[in-house]
């Protein structure tokens, strides 16, 4: 049996499917399809018709929402709940008016030097009032939500567990740089290259480790960044500040039981700052920490780098 | 001759009851002052300008599991800096059951973890 590996755009990033065994790579490409289909509709920020653009424009009022946009918010508060609020959903309008308010390859292509940033408080996930029963949301008014953080990784654990569960093989699914793997892995588990960019070719440099199970994720601030007149912003908000965080860190990599509880903890190190790897440590998380100046910061089992380089 | 005396030794008792008022009045004043003055040195030190509130998520936070009673924030304290052995109100990001492993040369990645 020999494996099956595919690459398709997704999400405003690349979605990359990997199957043990290459004869059902077709059938987990067509589910892990509609689990993205799914979650575009639901949580894009940048689809004036999905679920997400209409709640936050009904800001202020409670809106009925779908079970999957629940979940993915009830996931988002979670998070921030997890992280003590340094993930937090709510930092949607900053993102906007800082200038992240369309797809990032038109943000990309804008003309930043004649662009003039903008920044809000954000309102705290504390305020936004989820009725599970009646399956209801209602955020204040001026809020906006942004799911951009934890959506990713939400659709990457589900689109994991719903390949094995329907059709058996192990499975790796990788969202930009959000990764659930799931089912038996291969022998030698899945090997990924962990570099600043999820972009960057696989060839390319930084260490390679094997996961076996659970989930991987990195978030950094050398990728998603714009220019606003003479500076350049990026995508990690710090909701503490309404802007984007400044940290020691250009890019955090976390191992997790999941790819969600990956994707938090590697974002949460991004915006705590010089306590990120004393953080992760504490909470047995491996996790490796590369600072501005490129040396690196591994904790909690992450291979040490000359043995994973 | 003895009545004006006995005015005159009168009239100085009052004025020196009336000096003594005053500078018991004097003293009551600048003892207030002190007073006054030690309180609210006590309670700026009770309530400095930039007091970290340590908030308490599992009071506050927006209830999220499915089928939950509805329930609503109360306030919207600025995120605490989470302490290194402190424990949310949610299970912290949960460790896998093992480690990453370095690679061996001879498996090739097959994706790339990086920002996104």
């Amino acid at each position: 049996v020999s494996p099956g590996a595919i690459s398709l755009p997704a999400l405003g990033t690349t979605a990359t499917l990997c199957v043990g065994d290459e004869r059902v790579l077709a059938d987990a490409q067509s589910l892990l399809e509609r689990e993205l289909a799914g979650i575009d509709e639901a949580c894009s920020r940048f689809r004036p018709d999905s679920e997400l653009a209409q709640l936050n424009s009904a800001a202020g009022r409670a809106v009925a929402v779908s079970q999957r946009l629940l979940e993915a918010i009830q996931v988002a508060i979670r998070a921030a709940e997890a992280s003590w609020g340094l993930v937090d959903p709510t930092v949607g309008r900053t993102l906007r008016l800082a200038g992240y308010d369309q797809t990032f390859e038109l943000v990309r292509r804008r003309d930043g030097h004649a662009f003039q940033a903008r920044f809000a408080p954000v309102p705290g996930w504390r305020r936004v009032e989820i009725d599970g029963e009646n399956r209801t949301v209602k955020i204040p008014a001026g809020c906006e939500l942004d799911l951009g953080a934890t959506a990713k990784a939400l659709a990457a654990d589900k689109a994991a567990r719903r390949v094995v569960a329907a059709i058996g093989s192990g499975v790796l699914v990788a969202l930009g740089g959000d990764i659930a793997v799931a089912g038996d892995p291969p022998a030698r588990g899945w090997a990924i290259r962990v570099a600043d960019d999820h972009a960057a070719p696989l060839d390319g440099p930084g260490p390679v480790v094997s996961i076996r199970s659970g989930g991987l994720a990195s978030s950094g601030t050398r990728v998603r960044r714009w220019r606003a007149g003479q500076t350049e912003l990026h995508h990690i908000v710090d909701p503490r500040t309404g802007r984007p965080v400044r940290t020691p860190w250009r890019t955090v990599s976390v191992a997790a039981a999941s790819c969600v509880d990956a994707n938090i903890a590697s974002t949460a190190g991004v915006v705590l700052g010089a306590q990120a790897a004393a953080w992760l440590s504490h909470r047995r998380l491996p996790a490796r920490l590369v600072r501005l100046d490129g040396s690196v910061v591994c904790v909690g089992g992450w291979p040490e780098e000359e043995a994973a380089a | 001759v003895s009545d004006e005396r006995d005015l005159r030794a009168r009239l100085s008792l009052r004025d020196k009851g009336l000096r003594r008022l005053k500078a018991l009045t004097g003293l009551l004043v600048v003892a207030m002052t002190a007073l006054a003055g030690i309180f609210v040195a006590i309670a700026a030190a009770a309530t400095p300008g930039r007091k970290l509130i340590r908030v308490q998520p599992r009071t506050t936070a927006a209830r999220v599991k499915p089928g939950a009673s509805r329930t609503r924030s109360t306030s919207v304290p600025p995120p605490a800096l989470p302490a290194l052995g402190s424990q949310a109100a949610s299970p912290p990001p949960a460790a896998p059951a093992q480690p990453p492993a370095a690679a061996p040369p001879a498996a090739p990645p097959v994706v790339v973890s990086g920002g996104s």
